[in-house]
């Protein structure tokens, strides 16, 4: 049998039925293995540190909180560890959050969790998993910016490309396609994907950083 | 050339009126029937008379470069038949500048002769009245003592007497007309001047007030000589003052047409207050007995300056307005001719006139600075109600945009309040019941337990909810809803060796926009993609829209859709053409074994 790297993933899931079928549909993929499982935001925050895990999935209602503190933990982890949110289904407004908290992308529970080993398998590899109404909603925030929006409303900046990209995977085409489309390679179109991705956690940064200052912090 | 046929034009015009007024010949001393008017008398050189000299009134003693005052004695002789019944007066219409009168070695008129300044009564006729027991018959003498400057000159016009009864009206016409006329104007220019102010310090942004009201203050001092004794205050300064007063107030009028008509003559109005400058300064310091002659010579200069007053109006006329131009031209001419007129009866040694005529120019003065505040109150007057009529309607405009918006608003609250509830449901749906199916599911799969049909229940319900709540989250966009549709379903097509044959390009707008429609869509959509992977034995479903249709189509055996034909209980079709007529679009299928196309078309 030849030498695979194992990834550790933690899951943090209050179904008891739904976390073991998380666990056995990723151990089904030999370069991935569960190291823990935890039922709410404590002991989620606790095996992360125990464990060190290269991914977490994360549920984004836990009993004691929202998943996104587990997702602020990982994002400032001093190990190489990515978060992924478990969505039963798309749940727009809590996955915005969680992708501005620092969440790699999000994977569908409702539907069969066969893909699921691929889909961790693909965050590891530089992917970042995007569903049309994710799509939708980031082309609302840059529509939103430049019309100079209310306070509260975050914005992002896209390049003409970005939001080409972006529009497609709105209407439910593929990377694949899109690349196709494009006349670009769908790694390419994966590459736009994680630049979205990391315009919307740098603006969620500096919009922070606006924050402590007005607020005398720094 | 255009500027120099204006001047020409204008001192005609100047020359004109200055002439009028000369041919009017106002003020000329006429006999008044029955009364006496006297005009030979005998000048002497002395109170004694040693060595007297036969004169004709009028009677101008030259002037001479003397300061100082000088006295000169005539007598009259007057024969009287017999001593009057009534009061008799003695009427003197011009002289300069104090007068002593004595009937029959009385004194009539005047306080005694003492060694002090003569007053200045030049302007101020005399009426004296002789009482019966100082007339006697036959030869009566009159004594006349002038007391006056040498530089100006000693004058005597003929003089009347007779019965006081007749004269006095004829006195008190002078007097209204010559320093009655100039202490009116004193009380008007004083009005104005205030109310000018006045004006002014309400609209400091307006200047021309701030001119108009200094003028009237120079016109005063102007007026004060004209109907006052201002002779306590010594010759040199109430000459000084007055005549520099002169020049003042025409320079002020010239910057005032300036601003009103909005022309830079800024060169002129310097040079003309250097020459203000060099006037108090030469009256200040030339020797006393040059000082009226040297001031007379500055009078040029208003004079000149009042020309280019009128000049610049008449050659600005197009920036004027009409009735404006004709009210400033024609009283500011009138003032600049009295000007000339006054000049010349002073300058000139024996005139022919006797009848100062400048103490009525204020008025002139006055009739422009009305007219302007008036049609400027009128121009406000006007603006304002257009103004007014311009706020209601805007006012109106405004109230019927502020009700709108309070409308839209409250749609806005009412949204976003059906927004929230909306959200909170979904929530509890999502985390709820949806939870508790994948749970559910989950344990299935985990313990290999359950039957297909259930299963098949659950997952039917899964997917139901999830197109439930997926078509509330974005109501917007159905291509996005079609987007996750076709990633909720991804997996099971891999399970049917299906693939999708994606064509979504314009966005499709239903008739009926709204979260309830977009679900009826996607169910049939959803419908017919799972009747696909049931029955129709496909490898590729496509998905087709433009902004009036969605198209499903696949290449599988195709089926006949008859009523009649073969039975499809199991496709739904009846509930399919149920759900498309509630959102407003015409459901079209069409099969033959090649395949299978529902067409979904709306308006």
């Amino acid at each position: 049998m030849a030498e695979t790297v194992s990834h550790s993933v933690l899951i943090v899931e209050d179904r008891r039925e739904i976390a073991l079928r998380l666990k056995s549909a990723i151990e089904k993929t030999d370069e991935l293995s569960v190291c823990a499982i935890a039922d709410d935001v404590d002991g989620g925050l606790n095996q992360l540190y125990a464990h060190r895990p290269r991914i977490v999935l994360v549920d984004l209602g836990l009993p004691d909180g929202s998943g996104i503190e587990v997702i602020k933990a990982v994002s400032g982890a001093d190990w190489t560890c990515e978060a992924l949110v478990v969505s039963i289904f798309g749940d727009e407004a809590r996955v915005i959050d969680a992708l501005r908290a620092g969440a790699r992308g999000y994977v569908l529970k409702s539907g069969s969790l066969a893909a699921i080993g691929k889909d961790v398998l693909s965050v590891i590899e530089g992917g970042s998993p995007i569903s049309p109404q994710i799509a939708r909603h980031l082309l609302a925030m840059v529509s939103s910016g430049t019309a100079g929006s209310s306070e509260g409303a975050p914005q992002i900046d896209l390049t003409n490309r970005e939001t080409e990209i972006l529009n497609a995977v709105a209407k439910g085409y593929k990377r694949r396609e899109i690349g196709e489309k494009l006349g670009i390679s769908t790694g390419t179109v994966g590459n736009h994907i994680n630049n979205i991705y990391q315009k919307l956690n740098v603006n969620s940064n500096t919009e922070a950083i606006a924050r402590a200052t007005r607020m005398g912090l720094l | 050339m255009q500027n120099s046929r204006t001047l020409l034009a204008v001192l005609a015009w100047i020359a004109a009126i200055a002439g009028l007024i000369w041919a009017l010949n106002i003020g000329a001393i006429e006999p008044i029937d029955p009364a006496v008017m006297l005009t030979a008398g005998q000048v002497c050189e002395t109170p004694g008379c040693a060595q007297p000299r036969d004169i004709e009134l009028p009677h101008h003693f030259p002037a001479r470069h003397a300061a100082g005052h000088e006295t000169r004695h005539l007598r009259f002789d007057m024969s009287l038949p017999k001593i009057p019944d009534s009061l008799q007066a003695l009427y003197l219409p011009s002289y300069a500048d104090e007068v002593f009168v004595s009937v029959n070695g009385a004194q009539v008129y005047g306080n005694e002769l003492t060694d002090r300044q003569p007053a200045r009564m030049w302007n101020i006729p005399v009426l004296a009245t002789v009482p019966q027991s100082l007339l006697q018959p036959g030869q009566n003498r009159i004594e006349i003592t002038l007391y006056g400057y040498p530089q100006e000159g000693l004058v005597l016009e003929p003089f009347h007497f007779g019965e006081a009864q007749l004269l006095t009206p004829h006195y008190n016409w002078r007097f209204i007309t010559s320093a009655g006329m100039a202490r009116f104007n004193l009380g008007f220019m004083t009005i104005a001047g205030i109310m000018l102010g006045i004006i002014w310090f309400a609209r400091r942004s307006e200047p021309i007030y701030a001119l108009l009201a200094t003028s009237c203050g120079f016109a005063c001092i102007i007026c004060i000589h004209f109907g006052f004794d201002t002779s306590a205050i010594g010759y040199r300064w109430s000459t000084l003052i007055w005549q520099v007063s002169v020049s003042i107030y025409v320079y002020l009028i010239f910057r005032f047409c300036n601003h009103y008509i909005g022309e830079g003559l800024k060169p002129l109005e310097t040079v003309s207050l250097v020459l203000i400058i060099a006037e108090l300064a030469a009256g200040s310091l030339v020797p006393a007995p040059y000082l009226f002659d040297t001031l007379l010579l500055f009078k040029l200069h208003p004079a000149i300056l009042s020309f280019l007053v009128l000049a610049v109006l008449l050659g600005n006329r197009s920036k004027i307005d009409k009735p404006d131009l004709r009210i400033f031209f024609f009283f500011l001419s009138m003032a600049s001719a009295m000007g000339v007129y006054e000049l010349y009866i002073t300058a000139v040694v024996d005139p022919g006139r006797n009848q100062h005529i400048f103490q009525f120019m204020p008025l002139a003065m006055l009739c422009v600075c009305l007219w302007l505040v008036i049609s400027r109150f009128m121009l406000s007057l006007r603006s304002y109600e257009e103004l007014t009529g311009t706020l209601k309607q805007t006012v109106a405009a405004k109230t019927e945009e502020l009700r709108l918006t309070y409308e839209k608003l409250g749609q806005a609250e009412r949204l976003k309040a059906i927004n929230n509830e909306r959200q909170r449901i979904m929530l509890d749906l999502h985390d709820g019941i949806g939870g508790q199916l994948v749970n559910t599911l989950a344990y299935m799969q985990n313990n290999e337990k359950g039957d297909a049909v259930i299963k098949t229940a659950l997952e039917d319900a899964l997917r139901d909810l999830s197109l439930m709540l997926d078509s509330l989250e974005t109501d917007a966009s159905i291509s996005t809803l079609l987007g996750m549709l076709r990633t909720r379903l991804e997996t099971l097509l891999a399970e049917h060796a299906l693939e999708f044959d994606w064509r979504i390009d314009d966005e499709p707008e239903l008739p009926h926009p709204g979260p309830s429609q977009n679900l009826n869509l996607l169910r049939i959509v959803q419908e017919s993609i799972t009747n696909i992977i049931k029955h129709a034995e496909a490898s590729i479903i496509t998905i087709a829209s433009d902004r009036n249709s969605i198209t499903i189509s696949d290449n599988g055996k195709g089926f006949d859709p008859r009523p009649d034909g073969r039975r499809h209980h199991g496709h739904g079709l009846a509930g399919m053409r149920r759900r498309a007529g509630s959102i407003g679009a015409d459901f079209d299928l069409s099969s033959d074994p090649g395949g299978t196309t529902i067409r979904l078309v709306w308006r």
